[in-house]
């Protein structure tokens, strides 16, 4: 049969495509590269995704740690410090530039490497597919070449560790002049140059990935899975995905622009500026808060990047656990909706300092309170599916949970913030750390975790140990708020974010004993992810197995065989005749009610439509003849003889 | 049987192929590109009157060559897809030709227009604070460029399969890439260019 390059129609040409392959189950032997390497396998892709992500967390947690400790003993000298960090760790002092190194990269790595390409990429690939009824994504060659710039862009990202200068230091939003300047600190030369080269490459794999999955959702869903029976996780990760689609482009712009002050003399972001020793630079005429502007276009739909796909698996797991339809189903997805639209017009709230127009500050503020709007209506639909449920706290569930609470606790913070007034206070302080490290970063790494829980069975046919989960459970909850907490204090007493050393401030030396106790509560937390690393690497060798569908959940990935197949589904491709959360339902005895059971009716099967034909059937010539006598057809009118 | 499967399945699928879609979704995309990049110039525009610093100065000539290029590749664009579409697969290979010498001259075209600004006195690289203007401008035709690069590859690709009869009227999909992105490339060009006279 012909290629899929000139089917007329591959959207129904596939499906039988891919018919054939399932049939025998294994068919053709794979080679070790084509099946762990360059896998275009949408599960395969996603366990690559995962460890990548756990990877990145495990050096971007490592980081935290190291800065915590500078933090809670600047007096200190840790030997530990010189022999990791060489020169920066002169004689156990942590070097003042490598601070700030170490903060940015941390940032970086947690926002983009774990929280957009670990958690997006790894449920979105594991579940879009599977969830919707299809063989695969609608482009796995792009899906493939969507992991390898990410993984790219990570090596070149983690590379800069090993240069001379060390890496960029001027913070997770690469602010100019810091960054444009190469002379302005050490991370500003070679460091931000490969800062800037990963994000490149990360905005591309981020927009293959993402083309991907708003195709995969829209286009190739199976028979009955109408949009209104699709599982909330898949709302939010086609959501996310059109967030991603919208906005990196426009970081992209950012950082071209960053490129060219940089290399190319232009002054997009420079103007004015007088660098110790050097004089006033040539570069006039740019603002730097044109910068802003660009980068937080990006910036605040990306929190929503972040959060929206954990929002939408805490969605299924709670469902599923709680045994209870998930409570408002269209409200839920009509307020992902709204935080996704209005995600795109509050991007001022992270800059009301910068000297903008006090009438526009107040529009994003108005604009960022509505936002407590859909965030609340999904707070509460949570809470009223808990309620009276017939809970089973599986650890998946606990995170999910979990997720609730800091979402509420991160949240409320928010609203303090969106004030423009009381942002004059708060602004860059550690009110801000704890605010979004509550709502953005445990929030969604707690979700990153309920999913991992949760559909461990399904990506690696294991169970996770139950023990040690709850465990890992309850101490990453409790560090969190341990850690995060008290930060909010700090903060509002004015103490600012991104200092390498509070002790030498009478104002801020107050805080060294609140300072000890966070560092201590961090690597609490640090102890239960070592757990986690144990639990998941053992699992995956050593663990129980697992059954088909071990949650007894409805959604669709749990009728596909626990071994991994190429193409998901053994025969056809199942028929959905009901939406995912019917648990509990009064008249039937059991408590759950698969989407692909057809009740009473007899079960419909997915029959792929027949291909349309696409070989050309008129006289062939070689390719050269006509390449030439296609000008004489069109200049001398020359008729095709048939 | 399969009759009535495949109008059941087309209430949930759409009616166009995955490549398709795929190609819209990359125009979207890069169409915030071109945006972000047009509101900061128009942004940086306004703060600049305001402080007296934004040089105003005529576009080369050359951008007005380059429009009219591009417009016609996209007629002859049209030709071939329209070619392919009637079956007339032995027109499409010298039209897809045409089409390439004209995304090509629209190449020169451009760098020609480069070439005139940098004899105006107006570098990448600006010396006047007022002169980001034509910064912008060779960032914004630049990017422009790079896309056109992209195009004129699908555009290659496609001769090559014009010549091996694989574009027909029974294998459709890729012509319409082409043709959907070729046209986008132009309209951006034509929006490029207009944006460019009235917010100079
Ligand atoms: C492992 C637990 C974590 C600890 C102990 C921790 C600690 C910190 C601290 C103390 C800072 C501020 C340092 C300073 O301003 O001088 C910081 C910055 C930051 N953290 Fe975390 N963090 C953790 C996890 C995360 C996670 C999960 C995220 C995901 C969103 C995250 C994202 C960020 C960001 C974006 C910054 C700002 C970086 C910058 O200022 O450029 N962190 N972290
Ligand atoms: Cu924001």
């Amino acid at each position: 049969m012909s290629t899929v390059e000139i089917t007329a129609n591959p959207t129904i040409d596939s499906p039988t495509h891919h018919d054939e392959h399932g049939h025998h189950d294994h068919h053709h032997k794979q080679s070790f590269i084509s099946k762990y390497i360059f896998s275009t396998d949408h599960k395969m892709i996603s366990k690559q995704y995962l460890i990548t992500g756990i990877i990145m967390g495990c050096f971007g947690m490592g980081m935290s740690l190291l800065f915590r400790m500078q933090l809670a003993w600047p007096d200190e000298t840790f030997p530990l410090f010189e022999s990791l960090l060489g020169k920066w760790g002169k004689g156990g002092k942590l070097d003042p530039n490598y601070y700030m190194a170490l903060v940015t990269i941390h940032g970086t790595i947690m926002v983009f490497y774990v929280l957009t390409a670990g958690l997006s990429g790894t449920f979105s690939n594991l579940l879009i597919p599977l969830q919707v009824g299809a063989r695969d994504m609608a482009s796995p060659f792009m899906n493939m070449l969507s992991y390898w710039f990410f993984f790219l862009s990570s090596v070149v990202l983690m590379s800069s560790f090993l240069v001379e200068t060390g890496p960029a230091s001027s913070g997770w939003t690469v602010y100019p002049p810091l960054s444009a300047l190469e002379k302005a600190m050490p991370g500003s030369g070679l460091g931000t140059t490969l800062w800037l080269v990963a994000i490149i490459l990360f905005i591309v794999s981020a927009l293959l990935g993402g083309i991907n999955y708003i195709v995969t959702v829209l286009n190739m869903r199976t028979k009955g899975m109408s949009m209104n029976r699709l599982p909330l996780t898949i709302w939010a990760f086609l959501l996310t995905a059109v967030l991603g689609l919208l906005s990196f482009p426009v970081l992209l712009g950012a950082g071209l622009l960053l490129i060219f002050d940089r290399s190319f003399g232009t002054s997009f972001y420079l103007s004015d500026i007088h660098l110790n020793g050097v004089g006033a630079l040539s570069n006039s005429g740019g603002s730097p808060v044109l910068y802003q502007h660009l980068f937080w276009f990006l910036g605040h739909p990306e929190v929503y990047i972040i959060l929206m796909p954990a929002l939408g698996i805490s969605s299924e797991v709670i469902s599923t656990n709680a045994r209870k339809p998930i409570f408002g189903y269209t409200a839920m997805v009509i307020s992902l909706i709204g935080i996704s639209f209005l995600s795109f017009i509050v991007w001022g709230h992270h800059m009301f300092i910068t000297g903008m127009n006090p009438f526009l500050g107040t529009m994003f503020m108005y604009v960022t309170l509505i936002i407590a709007v859909p965030s609340a209506v999904k707070t509460f639909n949570y809470l009223a599916t808990l309620w009276k449920g017939n809970i089973r706290f599986t650890t998946g569930m606990m995170f999910a949970i979990g997720l609730v609470s800091l979402f509420i606790s991160g949240g409320l913070t928010g609203i303090y913030l969106g004030n423009a007034a009381l942002d004059i206070q708060l602004h860059d302080s550690y009110f801000v750390v704890a605010h979004f490290h509550l709502v953005m970063g445990s929030a969604a790494i707690f979700g990153m975790f309920a999913g991992i829980y949760h559909w461990f069975p399904k990506m690696f046919g294991k169970m996770m140990n139950k023990t040690l989960g709850t465990l890992h459970f309850w101490l990453t909850f409790i560090s969190a708020y341990l850690v995060f907490f008290p930060m909010h204090f700090m903060g509002l007493a004015g103490v600012p974010r991104r200092y390498y050393q509070f002790s030498l401030i009478p104002e801020f030396d107050i805080w060294m004993d609140v300072n000890v106790f966070i560092t201590v509560s961090a690597f609490l937390g640090g102890v239960a992810q070592l757990l986690f690393l144990y639990n998941f690497f053992n699992s995956i060798f050593r663990g129980e197995k697992a059954t088909k569908n071990p949650w007894e959940s409805n959604t669709l990935e749990w009728t596909t065989p626990v071994e991994h197949i190429h193409g998901n589904w053994p025969g056809a491709i199942p028929t959905v005749y009901r939406g995912p959360h019917e648990y509990s339902r009064p008249d039937r005895e059991s408590d759950y009610f698969p989407q692909n059971d057809p009740g009473n009716g007899e079960p419909e099967h997915y029959h792929a439509p027949v291909p349309i034909d696409t070989s050309y059937s008129g006289p062939k010539e070689k390719p050269s003849k006509v390449f030439f006598s296609s000008f004489a057809h069109l200049f001398l009118a020359k008729k095709v003889q048939a | 049987m399969s009759t009535n499967n495949i109008q059941s399945m087309s209430t949930h699928k759409n009616s166009f192929s995955e490549k398709t879609f795929i190609t819209w979704l990359f125009i979207v995309a890069s169409s915030m590109l071109f945006i972000a990049f047009s509101s900061a110039y128009w942004v940086h525009k306004t703060d600049g009157m305001n402080n007296n610093a934004w040089l105003s100065f005529d576009l080369p000539i050359q951008f007005w060559i380059s429009t009219v290029i591009v417009f016609i590749s996209s007629v002859f664009m049209q030709f071939s897809f329209n070619a392919a579409k009637n079956d007339n697969v032995y027109k499409i290979p010298s039209l897809l030709t045409i089409t390439l010498i004209l995304a090509l001259s629209f190449c020169v075209s451009q760098y020609l227009a480069w070439v005139e600004m940098k004899d105006m006195g107006l570098f990448f690289s600006n010396r006047e604070p007022g002169e980001i203007s034509a910064s912008f401008v060779y960032v914004l035709s630049g990017v422009h460029l790079f896309h056109i690069l992209g195009g004129i590859v699908l555009i290659i690709i496609a001769l090559v399969k014009s010549t091996r009869l694989e574009i027909h009227k029974k294998s459709m999909v890729f012509i319409n890439i082409c043709k959907t992105y070729w046209h986008f490339l132009g309209i951006v060009w034509i929006f490029l260019i207009l944006f460019l006279y009235f917010a100079k």
